[in-house]
């Protein structure tokens, strides 16, 4: 059979039908924060269906719905990071699932430190799909450095901001990751997240970073941190 | 509010009210649940076919749309389409993780009837998506409008998977040819 389609051809068309789905989808989306043509393509596809979406019949919400948006965007409102959200980022797929291969990089990383105080307390490895992009190093003073593994860069106008996120928490900013090696002060990194297991992760924000104060994009790569020596406790 | 100026007739003004949500204007953001909101309940009722999930996934897009309002770009592509987009990939998200229900045969929605409905600018797509064979039609609508994934096309229309890749990359190779004429 000669029909075997050609998947490369139209990814953007496959996205924008909703046939992407899962790891596939947010690998395609990664790929799109760094490739500005592909996000054009998918505009163009966005644009193309869109009659498609505008013939569904309108359906009216219910009033908690709007009630519910208010109360979240009311500047009055204590900002509760929205539980949703938080279980988003320790569910997502492709952070744990790259922390088999964290881990291993991040040993083999360890035997190549040197030992002592003036080391590492704390390595990280942060991956995306595609394999590592930074190794991270933490003193136990939370100063960290920031080293890329190849060749990467955040897109065209944008930056990388780099969160800490510990279990059931809200990410806390501590830093913008340059595409070169970036050293981050000690006490950046709140001392209750420097321990084994906090999530340090990296989306893709505006210059300047989050207006927010919390990640407005996805993860595009992570990993946890892990003891250098084993922990007694 | 301020009124609308009149330059900006493509959209009906809706790119400017997400203009004004990047400056925090929360009437902006009320005006736009106004006038985008049942439409988008609609589209991710019909991914989801389940309303609570749809009006949890409307309310995850209007916050979406509130915080990400800097990342509207009119260049790029029109204001429906980006809130549109939100949602539907917001529903997709859900459609990931939510075990969906299933859906008898004579269940299939055809929304190929409504295709000629009077939609601003969408002739052009409707006269593309009559040319194309009936099969090849329905799996369009099947995955952008209902949400199925190319295994419950297969399944739903008794079509060899690797038939109906085949058939989706041609269709969206025959749609992009025919808009551009």
């Amino acid at each position: 059979m000669s029909d075997a389609p050609d998947f490369g051809a139209d990814r953007a068309g496959l996205y924008v039908l909703g046939l992407l789905r899962g790891e596939e989808r947010r690998d395609f989306e990664v790929a799109c924060a760094r490739d500005p043509a592909l996000a054009a393509e998918v505009a163009a596809w966005e644009e193309r269906l869109l009659p498609l979406a505008l013939a569904v019949p309108p359906v009216d919400p219910g009033p908690a719905v709007w009630a519910a948006i208010e109360r979240a965007t009311s500047p009055r409102a204590a900002i509760p990071v929205r539980r949703n959200r938080l279980r988003e980022i320790w569910d997502n797929l492709f952070v744990w699932r790259g922390i088999a291969l964290a881990g291993a990089v991040a040993a083999a990383l360890v035997l190549m430190l040197p030992r002592g105080a003036t080391g590492p307390a704390m390595v990280a490895v942060l991956s995306a799909k595609s394999g590592p992009v930074f190794t991270v190093a933490m003193k136990t003073n939370g100063a960290l450095n920031i080293a890329p593994v190849g060749r990467a860069a955040p897109p065209a106008g944008k930056v990388w901001q780099l969160w800490a996120v510990g279990k059931g928490e809200a990410p806390v900013p501590i830093g913008f990751v340059q595409a070169g090696a970036t050293r981050l002060p000690a006490n950046d990194v709140p001392a209750r997240l420097r321990r084994a297991h906090t999530l340090i992760a990296v989306t893709v924000e505006p210059p300047g970073g989050s207006p927010t104060g919390k990640p407005t994009m996805p993860i595009v790569f992570a990993g946890p941190l892990l003891p250098v020596a084993p922990t007694t406790s | 509010m301020a009124s609308p100026r009149g330059a900006n007739t493509m959209d009906d003004g809706l790119g400017l009210l997400i203009e004004a949500c990047q400056r925090q204007d929360a009437a902006a953001l009320r005006e736009l649940y106004r006038r985008m909101s049942p439409v988008m309940l609609g589209v991710a009722l019909r991914l989801l076919r389940d309303r609570l999930l749809a009006e949890d996934v409307l309310q995850e897009a209007f916050l979406q749309i509130w915080r990400n309002a800097s990342r509207f770009d009119r260049a790029r592509g029109s204001a429906r389409a980006w809130m549109i987009g939100i949602v539907r990939y917001r529903a997709l998200d859900r459609l990931d993780s939510e075990r969906r229900l299933p859906v008898t045969g004579d269940e299939i929605p055809d929304i190929a009837a409504e295709e000629g409905i009077a939609v601003e600018d969408g002739r052009a797509l409707a006269g593309c998506l009559a040319t194309l064979p009936e099969h090849w039609r329905q799996m369009v609508l099947l995955s952008y409008v209902e949400g199925y994934s190319h295994s419950e096309i297969a399944a739903r229309t008794d079509t060899p998977l690797g038939t109906v890749k085949s058939w989706i990359v041609r269709s969206l190779d025959a749609l992009k040819r025919c808009l551009e004429q």
